[in-house]
């Protein structure tokens, strides 16, 4: 073996061991743990009025297991248990993001949010709920209580009492926790980045087009527009999965990271316009702090501080410093056994409050003077629908959409045009929504007087969604109005007027 | 010892990582265990051209049929504004949800629940100036349904029935007069008993109700 090789190991041994065990102070984690449960907050108080229909037994779980043919996982809780775990699981996530306990706080978080997500995979489980999860354990395990939080304010505050009243700076500790959440973020993009090449659809828009017409989110104007451009949707997600595959080679490098974490942060923000979606990229956006390291936290301070003190109006921050410590209370800092009691003691009550409110509220209506509700007969109309045959389906429901062009973009139409030149190549595309048989289709050429030009045809087999054909009026046609005319068994099922000049 | 139990952790945890990614790019038992969700990320799968919804509904003794979800006690939205139900795209939580109904109402012997799958063409989603923008066809939005399970007042599966999607999808191989004299009619027409999966056409389904 020779001298090269032992030091190319030895040096790697040193940077994988620099990697996860480089001290630092944990400011990311830190600011994580502050934004990540208020935004799984968000999600969790308006379910806890469901709790006992949505987790327990009592109600109409859903567990993700059932799915699987795995009946039984997890075992479902009563109706009482499933709103105090809920309660628990909220006030554990309060109580981690100001840092009160923390560690004991996010591992209840943690193992709340995953048991009870496990129990219903049709309203409360998504792939955000499962990388919180990953995120509120990792969480667990790190240091990110610290700093910025009711633990280092108490024990700042019972050191500076019972010794010198000198402020302690904030202490460096391990990083690989943070770098496990930095590894598990480009592991899911990367894993997403795969998904997304064994979807053939993907590729050609046709999947991310039908996202976009989706109502199953909240409302997306803006995506129902996007998907009248097909060919930008393929650029789109071209370049999302190049960012996806890369990000987790390149994330490391310091220069590249905050252009990779700008594009995410653009990326996810849009999917909200374009698909309706709100926790999803709250989740993501949240876990790029994470990436935040001392360094960067250190830097950015140094320019804040800069920043303030060329101000041209300057608050003293000697006299705000001061009226910080006034406004702080008075009272005697609790040692930490008597704060594990105080929180211990809050948990509890908030947990028995809640299940009592919630006992309360009468979520069913048990209670109600008139007695449980009655059932609501189904709309006749709806009836009616469901009990006679279905009709044909149209061939213009399978037919998404007969658009003219004058270029193509990885198979679709770049632009749609309503003029075309004479003697100038354009292309005309039906696009077919599948399922579909195989089709032969029709498309006539008319003029203004409805006169046939020009006609042909196309089989459209079922593993295709697209028939283009293209066109050149010639010079010796006169301008006007012409018609594109597409036929499927002789009949007319969609048109196009364009203009030639 | 505390470095050796981090190192154990870091490596067991960045292992089941990988082995997650691993088995999805592969498509080797990715979704064995309900566990894998945790580590398999199949995000955007499964997005069709029609919009799918669910519709639970009770028979009572009398003939009278019975919405079963949601619930009479108020809708639950979870991420816009459908409720629970429509959000089950496999419809193996739909009969469990109309039991919990059944179970916290008032209502006369129920004798069958039937689940229904409605499916419309997305484009229909869209406003009628950008459907018109899209495909210049006048059409109205029409549904088709498909019954997807029958089950008795007390949730006991009789009988389950394959999507309108894999019907759609087996007609537009099977529209074939070769493939057709190939396959012989048991094979064409199966109706199922529980637990068992096949397929049918909507319309022998609509004349079993």
């Amino acid at each position: 073996m020779d001298v090269s090789s032992i030091t190319s190991r030895r040096s790697l041994r040193v940077s994988v061991r620099e990697f996860f065990y480089q001290e630092q102070v944990p400011y990311g984690p830190a600011l994580l743990r502050i934004t990540l449960p208020l935004v799984l907050l968000e999600t969790l108080l308006p379910r806890w009025i469901h709790a006992r229909e949505l987790f327990s037994a009592d109600g109409a779980a859903a567990p993700l297991a059932i799915n699987y043919n795995l009946p039984g996982f997890p075992p479902e809780p009563s109706g009482t248990l499933a709103v105090a775990m809920m309660t628990a699981l909220i006030v554990a996530l309060m109580s981690a993001s100001i840092g009160w306990l923390t560690r004991p706080s996010l591992l209840i978080a943690c193992g709340l949010y995953t048991y009870l997500t496990l129990l219903d995979c049709v309203s409360t489980m998504t792939k955000y709920s499962v990388i919180s999860s990953h995120m509120l354990l990792l969480l667990s395990l790190s240091q990110c209580g610290s700093i910025w939080s009711v633990d280092a304010w108490r024990k700042r505050r019972s050191h500076s009492h019972s010794m010198t009243g000198i402020p302690q700076l904030p202490q460096a500790y391990p990083i690989w926790p943070q770098r496990l959440i930095q590894l598990f973020i480009a592991l899911v993009y990367f894993g997403a980045a795969c998904t997304k090449m064994h979807t053939d659809a993907y590729f050609t828009s046709d999947q991310l087009r039908y996202w976009l017409m989706t109502n199953v989110n909240n409302d997306n104007p803006a995506g129902e527009l996007l998907s009248f451009y097909p060919a930008v949707v393929i650029a789109m997600a071209n370049f999302a999965i190049v960012w996806q595959i890369v990000f987790v080679f390149i994330i490391w490098k310091p220069v590249v990271r905050w252009v990779m974490l700008a594009i995410g942060v653009m990326f996810h923000a849009s999917t909200t316009p374009l698909l309706g979606l709100y926790v999803f990229p709250q989740v993501m956006i949240s876990s790029y702090l994470s990436y935040v390291e001392e360094g960067h936290f250190l830097r950015v301070r140094g320019f804040a501080r800069q920043f303030w003190s060329e101000l041209p109006v300057r608050l003293d921050s000697s006299r705000l410093a001061a009226t910080v410590e006034r406004l702080q209370p008075r009272f005697r800092v609790p040692a930490a056994a008597a704060s594990g009691v105080v929180w211990i003691g809050i948990l509890l009550t908030a947990t028995l409050a809640g299940v009592a409110a919630e006992s309360f509220c009468d979520p069913y209506g048990l209670r109600r003077a008139e007695g449980p509700f009655p059932l609501k007969q189904l709309d006749p109309q709806l009836a009616e629908r469901l009990m006679s045959p279905n009709s044909p389906i149209l061939f213009s429901d399978r037919l998404l959409s007969f658009d003219v062009g004058l270029d193509m973009l990885g198979g679709v139409l770049l632009t749609t045009q309503r003029t075309v030149h004479r003697g100038q190549p354009f292309f005309v595309q039906a696009s077919m929504a599948p399922p579909h048989e195989d089709v032969w289709l029709n498309c006539q050429l008319l003029d203004s007087n409805r006169q046939l030009l020009h006609e042909v045809g196309q089989i459209v087999s079922r593993e295709h969604l697209r028939a283009d054909w293209q066109y050149n009026i010639p010079t010796e046609f006169p301008p006007g109005q012409y018609s594109l005319v597409l036929q499927h068994q002789g009949e007319a099922v969609a048109e196009r007027v364009i203009g030639v000049e | 010892m505390k470095r050796c139990l981090s190192n154990g952790f870091i490596v067991a945890y960045l292992s089941v990582l990988l082995f997650g990614v691993v088995t999805h790019a592969l498509q080797y038992h990715a979704h064995r265990h309900p566990l894998t969700y945790y580590i398999v990320w199949d995000m955007f799968c499964g997005w069709s051209a029609w919009e799918q919804r669910t519709h639970i509904v009770g028979e009572g003794e009398s003939g009278t049929l019975y919405e079963l979800a949601p619930g009479p006690w108020g809708e639950y939205h979870p991420y816009g504004d459908i409720p629970r139900q429509h959000y089950d795209p496999f419809f193996n939580h739909a009969v469990r949800q109309g039991i919990n109904v059944l179970k916290h109402t008032r209502h006369e012997p129920i004798s069958r629940i039937l689940v229904y799958e409605e499916v419309w063409p997305k484009k229909c989603n869209l406003p009628e100036p950008l459907r018109q923008r899209l495909c210049p066809v006048p059409q109205d939005p029409a549904s088709q349904f498909q019954l997807r399970w029958v089950c008795d007042g007390e949730g006991t599966v009789q009988q389950r029935y394959v999507s309108w999607f894999d019907i759609q999808a087996q007609q537009a191989v099977s529209n074939n007069p070769r493939l057709q004299r190939e396959v012989t009619p048991s094979k064409q027409q199966v109706i199922l008993a529980s637990g068992m999966q096949g397929q049918n056409s909507a319309a022998e389904l609509r004349s079993a109700n």
